[in-house]
């Protein structure tokens, strides 16, 4: 099935390149914006599976983006996907914009997407409802580690390694088939990190990212 | 009510003050008093109308007392009136001891000195402290005693002892009406004048019963000759006059001390507070003070309303306080006031300083206020050229070059696998290079002016600022409210050289940073364990640091002892009012 994708950013440079990428990896683009209220309208009308938004648009270029997902939540509930784009990633943010439910939300920096296959793989992770964190994100969260050198020192290499793909939204099967292991092993680290950490078991996937997200935040 | 500011208060002041008598004329008479009392001590003496000793007693009591509180009353304020009029009293005093001389030109000296003593006694009584009569009653009245006292003694020496009663009757009289007007004007008086004006009712009781006793003694017949006890009372309240205002005039002296207690305290910050810190000085509850205000070129007072200036009268004193020629402001008092031109020029003289002084402090103040104002605009608009600059780097290169990667990665797409595995190559290296060209863009962006502070908040700008650094860094963040847009910024700037600093050169194991908000500042404090020994007048950093932290006000404390740390704390006001 064909994954049905809008495009809202304000340069239409970037627009377009996103369109013919995606239309090149067989995705069907229904439409693209210049800003929150072509977007809003754009959603509205052809009710996409995912809608790619650039955090900085018109008029203040700062967070019309965020506005654009509260307000997608609010009209059209948590089942349309939705990937923000930024030029920068920080930790505090992501959280920000998961908080509005992570179900179905992403959060990539924007030179990722001339990545081809990590591109494509988070916007159909997102249609499927699942989280997206972007690498940029996690990585200086578990690598430096030195907000809690107590407990992430307790991980093996083997353990941080899993922790940073949940922190990225990852599920157990794609850690499992990142990591060339199988999903059972990857339980038994998961059930690990967690006790290690303190934590307790998330429900589910997009609940767990934001579990993590906010120890390593901390 | 119009005015005449100008003219009216100094014309007062000239006149009040009067001419200083010279040194030599001032020691010429007290000469001429003793030698006086000297001529009629030996002339009373060898007729035997006196022992020796009573003779000198009476000299002490009725002359020598007068001329030493004249001298010394003279000798410190050389323009008092008081002084010569006390002088005067001492100098004609001993011309009581010639009646019956037997030289023809000294037995006719009481007929003359008698009346022209008492005149001067009750003169200065009367005058007491300025020396002038302010009253038209006053005049006749001494004319009355001076003319009795007069007619009594000629008659006396011609006549006889037995007509002397009638006199006495007038000169009781005359005695009861001067005690009845110096009551009167101690209770006229304002209450900044009664303070001065005991000395006028001592003075005055004391001479008006010597008078009285005396003349009564005369009426019924009581014995009042030399040795009883009515003429040792009537010596003693003789003497006691020229005490009475000798203390007065030596307290006015302390009131002037004054002056230099209102010099220390003054306050001439609101005219509420100068008016408060002169009436109570002063002891003028009635004072009112102006000041002269170079916008509505009127005096106003403290309500800031225009106050016009009466012209100087009986009832109300004005003092017009001026420096280099420029108008300061205005006094108006209580007239006792200027009945002590010493006290009320220091008063001006200390007011006009302080009222100089507090008008170059203005000045100074709203200068260092434009200059305040400016840096801050200064400094907000560099950071929205910053913030331009960095928009227009999103929205220009960083947009195009990622459109270029985009392209690029089509390109690489579009490039059969088998067709040329070079060109592969390099579009990949060419893709590769432009990731890092974006990622250090990114950098440069985010140098100029950080986006997550506007995107995320000051909160989350600096734990990721502690999060970049090479070194373990605690962060403890109580910041209530997100700051205004100037503060965060400086307080991210600040922090972001703080922490380069720590990496740089601090060789520090630890960094802890702690951010408190309360209602009115932001406190940022950056805490190293390094080598410590940073200077602001080395680096640039610092320096830029503290301009930038001043620039909105607040204050940036270094402290950095070589191998003990550094520890920088900046204290950023909330508000951007200059008025603490």
């Amino acid at each position: 099935m064909t994954i049905r994708v809008v495009i809202a950013d304000d340069s239409l440079l970037v627009r377009e390149g996103i369109a013919r990428l995606l239309e090149d990896a067989a995705f069907e683009v229904v439409g693209q914006a210049g800003d929150v209220d072509g977007l809003l309208e754009l959603v509205g009308s052809s009710g996409p599976d995912v809608a790619i938004v650039d955090i900085r648009m018109p008029p203040t270029f700062t967070d019309e983006g965020l506005t654009a997902l509260t307000e997608i939540r609010a009209r059209h509930g948590p089942s349309m996907g939705v990937l923000i784009l930024s030029h920068h990633t920080d930790v505090a943010f992501a959280m920000r914009l998961l908080s509005e439910g992570s179900a179905g939300t992403g959060y990539l920096l924007k030179d990722r997407i001339a990545d081809l296959e990590d591109f494509t793989d988070a916007v159909r992770r997102v249609a499927r409802g699942g989280t997206v964190v972007d690498p940029a994100v996690v990585g200086p969260l578990v690598s430096a580690g030195r907000t809690r050198p107590d407990h992430l020192a307790e991980l093996t290499e083997r353990e941080r390694e899993v922790l940073a793909l949940m922190a990225e939204g990852r599920s157990n099967q794609a850690i499992a088939d990142r990591l060339f292991v199988t999903s059972k092993t990857v339980e038994a680290h998961t059930a690990s990190i967690f006790s290690k950490l303190e934590l307790l078991p998330a429900p589910d996937d997009h609940r767990r990212v934001l579990a993590v997200l906010a120890f390593l935040e901390a | 009510m119009t005015s005449q500011p100008a003219t009216a208060p100094e014309a007062t002041a000239a006149r009040a003050i009067g001419r200083s008598t010279p040194l030599g004329i001032r020691v010429s008479l007290v000469a001429a008093g003793l030698a006086f009392g000297a001529i009629a001590h030996v002339d009373a003496t060898d007729r035997g109308a006196a022992s020796a000793e009573y003779s000198l007693i009476v000299l002490a009591a009725y002359s020598w007392s007068y001329l030493l509180a004249g001298a010394v009353a003279w000798s410190r304020w050389p323009h008092s009136r008081v002084a010569a009029l006390m002088t005067a009293v001492g100098v004609v005093a001993p011309s009581g001891h010639l009646a019956g001389s037997s030289l023809p030109v000294l037995s006719l000296a009481p007929w003359i000195g008698v009346p022209l003593m008492n005149v001067a006694l009750v003169w200065l009584i009367l005058s007491y402290p300025s020396g002038e009569l302010r009253s038209r009653l006053y005049p006749p009245l001494i004319a009355a005693l001076g003319l009795t006292v007069g007619i009594t003694n000629i008659v006396a020496q011609l006549i006889g002892f037995e007509v002397v009663r009638y006199g006495s009757v007038l000169m009781i009289t005359l005695s009861v009406s001067l005690l009845l007007v110096v009551v009167l004007r101690w209770t006229r008086a304002s209450a900044a004048a009664r303070a001065g004006l005991t000395p006028m009712i001592v003075a005055g009781t004391l001479v008006a019963m010597v008078v009285s006793a005396e003349s009564l003694s005369f009426l019924f017949g009581l014995p009042a000759g030399p040795g009883t006890p009515l003429r040792w009372a009537m010596l003693v309240a003789r003497a006691a006059v020229p005490g009475a205002f000798l203390i007065g005039l030596l307290n006015q002296r302390v009131a002037r001390g004054a002056v230099a207690e209102l010099v220390v305290g003054l306050d001439a910050t609101t005219v509420a507070h100068l008016r408060a810190s002169l009436a109570k000085v002063l002891h003028d509850p009635s004072l009112r003070v102006a000041l002269w205000s170079t916008a509505t070129h009127a005096y106003e007072d403290a309500d800031g309303r225009p106050m016009d200036v009466p012209e100087s009268s009986h009832d109300r004193g004005v003092i017009l306080l001026e420096r280099k020629g420029e108008r300061l402001g205005v006094i108006v008092h209580d007239p006792a006031l200027a009945e002590d031109p010493g006290l009320i020029n220091g008063v001006s003289a200390a007011i006009s300083m302080a009222v100089d002084i507090e008008r170059l402090n203005a000045a100074v103040r709203a200068q260092l206020e434009d200059v305040r104002a400016s840096r801050m605009r200064i400094v907000e608009a560099a950071d929205a050229e910053r913030r331009r600059v960095e928009r227009n780097l999103h929205d220009g290169a960083q947009q195009r070059l990622v459109a270029l990667s985009l392209a690029l990665r089509r390109a690489r797409a579009q490039v059969p696998e088998d067709a040329s595995p070079e060109l592969g190559t390099t579009l990949g290296a060419a893709s590769e290079q432009l990731a890092s060209a974006l990622s250090e863009l990114r950098d440069l962006a985010r140098g100029i002016h950080p986006a997550i502070l506007t995107e995320a908040g000051l909160g989350p700008a600096l734990r990721s600022l502690a999060r970049e650094l090479p070194v373990p860094a605690s962060v403890a963040l109580d910041i209530d409210d997100e700051p205004p847009a100037p503060v965060s910024v400086a307080a991210y700037f600040m922090a972001a050289e703080a922490l380069a600093n720590v990496a740089k050169y601090a060789s520090a194991t630890q960094v802890a940073m702690l951010v408190v908000t309360t209602p009115e500042e932001l406190r940022v404090e950056i805490t190293d364990d390094g080598v410590g020994g940073a200077d602001p007048a080395q680096g640039s950093g610092l320096r830029g640091l503290a301009d930038r932290v001043a620039a909105i006000g607040g204050v940036l404390e270094i402290q950095s002892p070589v191998g003990g740390g550094t520890r920088l704390l900046a204290t950023l006001p909330l508000s951007n009012g200059p008025d603490e």
